[in-house]
């Protein structure tokens, strides 16, 4: 019996055929990213101003649920699902063959996300942190995933014939856990909801799965192939690093309870909070330990891997600093406060969003052709980005801390406990305004490029059509 | 070596895991939770907690849609995880029975407002709370509230084609309607005050007695 060989694509091929479903995916998360951010901004200016609530259809508690759906669901999902579809069938030597389903699937994708921030704006969200959008919105979000996920899944199970990187393990890990998440939120918060405080136990069980056991992956997997793939170094320790995975996906399942500490439930539930805390920061070391050790920090000279850099620095602080106030001493004066504000910002912005356009930087000059070529706007972009990161998170998690601490105290009343609040408020706000100058560079440089070799945008997106085969990675090896 | 088979069987055993820890266990121990029955002097059987009325329901939905619980929590902690019931924000702790009519429940994330898990009580029986929904910074203990308040649940009224509500706000400096116009709650605000007024937990259940009341000498 002769054995049977698989044909190789070239880096190239392989390239053009995850160009347009992957473009679809990354740059309608950038245009969310922005958006997101304006929401964002648009809450916080609620706050400092109020003389804004004039307009119900854009107060506080709407705009920033509606950032979060726009910054999670339009942003870091499809982004880290656009990235994750490259790595794999890059790594594997396949070519996407089902372009137009996950093509179809993102826009639909895209509508979801759409529905769920009006729904939320017009005041038809669920009211369940994380999981904020109307139900009609998340229906329309799972149809958009399983179109995307039956067409990837299985054509590379199919075409896959080499020993699996472990990035690729963590976004088929991340691909297949997610529609269980969405569909049983679905099923218990929307099509059959369940009633008192187990809606609270289901929203925080899905939330915290969804950031530690879909979107963490799908960063971590970019960050791990960059380590390895740019700078050419293997993985310290390979096997810490696998036992770090399995465990982090054993553990993340469970870091929701955390958020229930000292809730209106049976005591075992804030037990296993605090369990599951502490664990998490087993499997972050772990992971940590085989991002840096020797490898990614020591090659920062390219803007992928200074993202990648600051990114996986945020996951293991954040990580640790989750596993540190889910004990109960620390719960205790937290919980409510800003800090677990403070911790989410670090994740969903120091971790998520740094790492994930760590992976644009690689993948967009591939897909389109071009190579970054004006380094001001990549610096500006990653300076701003990580001052605004770092001002936005520090400014809730000191201002937090203080705030529990006041709150913890009954000599001060609430309101007293805010007027301290401003100033670290302020902070908070003016990190954000910098964050989003530093996505404007970004934008500004990928338009400057289309610009500069396509007269009209109908030029450009021919020239994408015309050209099957690109010889994109020469292009950027010549920039270099 | 095909991996998928593997990797298949992990994540499907840690999240399962995880589903039968947090969703399925807690259902099966809390989904059956009813109200509590207790007999009253005069032999009357009531239950606690009470279903909300129609129009506080269509409050809780306002306020669901408000985005109200992104400030305010509505859940009192027991005195070892916080200062909840020093604050005098409940007098007992939160339980999930008290939660058993709310789909979705609102217990909230974040206190740059104060708990209201017993807002009604604080409120008292008569008392409306429409300068806090109108503008919380008016009061005065209340000046560096965060609240930007709900001015929209509020309606302008021309004097001229209404007769003067006894529901108006009573409002001065800039906040002063216009002569010969009054502000008034709208239905909406009537809804969510229903709402706020029935946000009561000092009921006695059989996991959560209510302090000993100390007999004045």
């Amino acid at each position: 019996m002769s054995a049977k060989v698989t044909p190789i694509t070239r880096p190239d091929a392989v390239d053009a055929s995850c160009r347009w479903p992957v473009l679809k995916l990354t740059l309608g998360a950038t245009a969310w990213l922005l958006a997101g951010l304006m929401l964002k901004l648009g809450s916080g200016l609620m706050l400092h101003l109020p003389a804004l609530a004039i307009c119900e259809y854009a107060n506080y508690g709407k705009l920033a649920a509606a950032a979060r759906v726009a910054l999670i669901y339009g942003f870091a999902l499809p982004a880290g699902f656009g990235i994750g579809i490259w790595l794999l069938f890059r790594n594997s030597d396949r070519p996407l063959t089902s372009g137009l389903a996950v093509l179809a699937g993102a826009v639909i994708w895209n509508l979801g996300v759409t529905a769920g921030v009006a729904g939320i704006l017009l005041g038809e969200g669920s009211g369940i942190v994380g999981f904020d959008f109307p139900g009609y919105s998340g229906s329309i979000l799972l149809a958009g995933y399983f179109l995307m996920g039956v067409a990837v899944i299985p054509a590379y199970g199919a075409g896959q014939r080499k020993e699996m990187e472990l990035s690729q393990v963590m976004v088929l890990a991340a691909a297949l856990w997610f529609p269980w998440l969405l569909t049983s939120a679905q099923i218990l918060l929307v099509w059959f909801p369940v009633r008192g405080v187990l809606s609270a136990l289901v929203g925080g069980w899905y939330f915290q799965a969804l950031l530690w056991g879909c979107l963490a992956p799908l960063t971590l997997a970019g960050l791990l192939h960059f380590r390895t793939g740019l700078n050419g170094a293997s993985l310290p320790r390979p096997a810490l690093a696998w036992f770090g995975w399995w465990g982090l996906l054993a553990v993340a399942g469970f870091v929701g309870a955390t958020t229930l500490i000292g809730g209106p439930y049976p005591a075992w539930v804030a037990s296993a909070g605090v369990v599951a805390g502490v664990l998490l920061s087993l499997p972050v070391i772990l992971l940590g330990l085989n991002l840096f050790a020797g490898g990614l920090a020591r090659h920062a000279g390219q803007p992928a891997l200074q993202l990648a850099t600051v990114s996986g620095l945020s996951f293991v602080i954040v990580g640790l600093l989750s596993a540190a106030t889910s004990l109960r001493c620390a719960n205790r004066i937290l919980r409510f406060s800003m800090f677990p504000g403070g911790l989410q910002d670090l994740f969903l912005f120091g971790f998520l969003t740094l790492g994930l356009l760590a992976g644009l930087y690689v993948i967009l000059p591939r897909l389109i052709g071009f190579a970054w070529q004006q380094p001001l706007l990549t610096y500006a972009h990653i300076g701003l980005s990580v001052m605004g990161v770092g001002l936005m998170v520090l400014s809730l998690l000191v201002g937090g801390w203080q705030q529990g601490q006041r709150l913890d105290s009954v000599a001060l009343s609430v309101s007293q406990v805010n007027a301290g609040l401003w100033k670290f408020m302020l902070l908070n706000a003016l990190g954000l305004v910098i964050l989003i100058g530093g996505q404007m560079a970004f934008v500004a440089h990928v338009a400057w490029l289309v610009g500069r070799h396509f007269p009209t945008v109908k030029e450009f997106v021919l020239s994408l059509i015309r050209e099957d085969v690109r010889p994109a990675a020469a292009l950027v090896r010549s920039a270099k | 070596m095909n991996q998928g088979p593997l990797i298949f069987l992990g994540v499907l055993t840690t999240l399962s895991a995880s589903w039968l820890g947090l969703v399925s266990v807690p259902r099966l121990q809390l989904g059956g939770l009813a109200p509590h029955p207790s007999t009253n002097e005069t032999g009357l059987v009531t239950y606690a907690p009470v279903e909300r009325d129609g129009s506080a329901r269509q409050g809780a939905d306002i306020y669901r849609a408000q985005g109200c619980a992104e400030c305010h929590t509505q859940q009192v902690r027991p005195s070892s995880e916080g200062s909840d019931l020093a604050r005098g924000w409940g007098q007992r702790r939160s339980v999930a029975r008290d939660y058993v009519f709310e789909a979705p429940v609102q217990l909230g994330v974040s206190r740059l407002g104060p708990d209201l898990a017993n807002y009604g009580e604080r409120l008292g029986t008569n008392a409306l709370p429409w300068m806090r929904l109108y503008h919380p910074a008016s009061l005065a203990n209340n000046a560096s509230t965060w609240c930007p308040g709900a001015p929209y649940l509020f309606e302008v009224r021309d004097l001229k084609w209404h007769t003067a509500s006894p529901d108006a706000l009573v409002l001065a400096g800039v906040k002063a309607p216009k002569a010969g116009f009054e502000i008034v709650p709208t239905l909406r605000a009537w809804q969510l005050a229903a709402y706020l007024g029935s946000l009561r937990q000092s009921v006695e259940l059989p996991e959560a007695a209510l302090p000993p009341k100390t007999e004045v000498p």
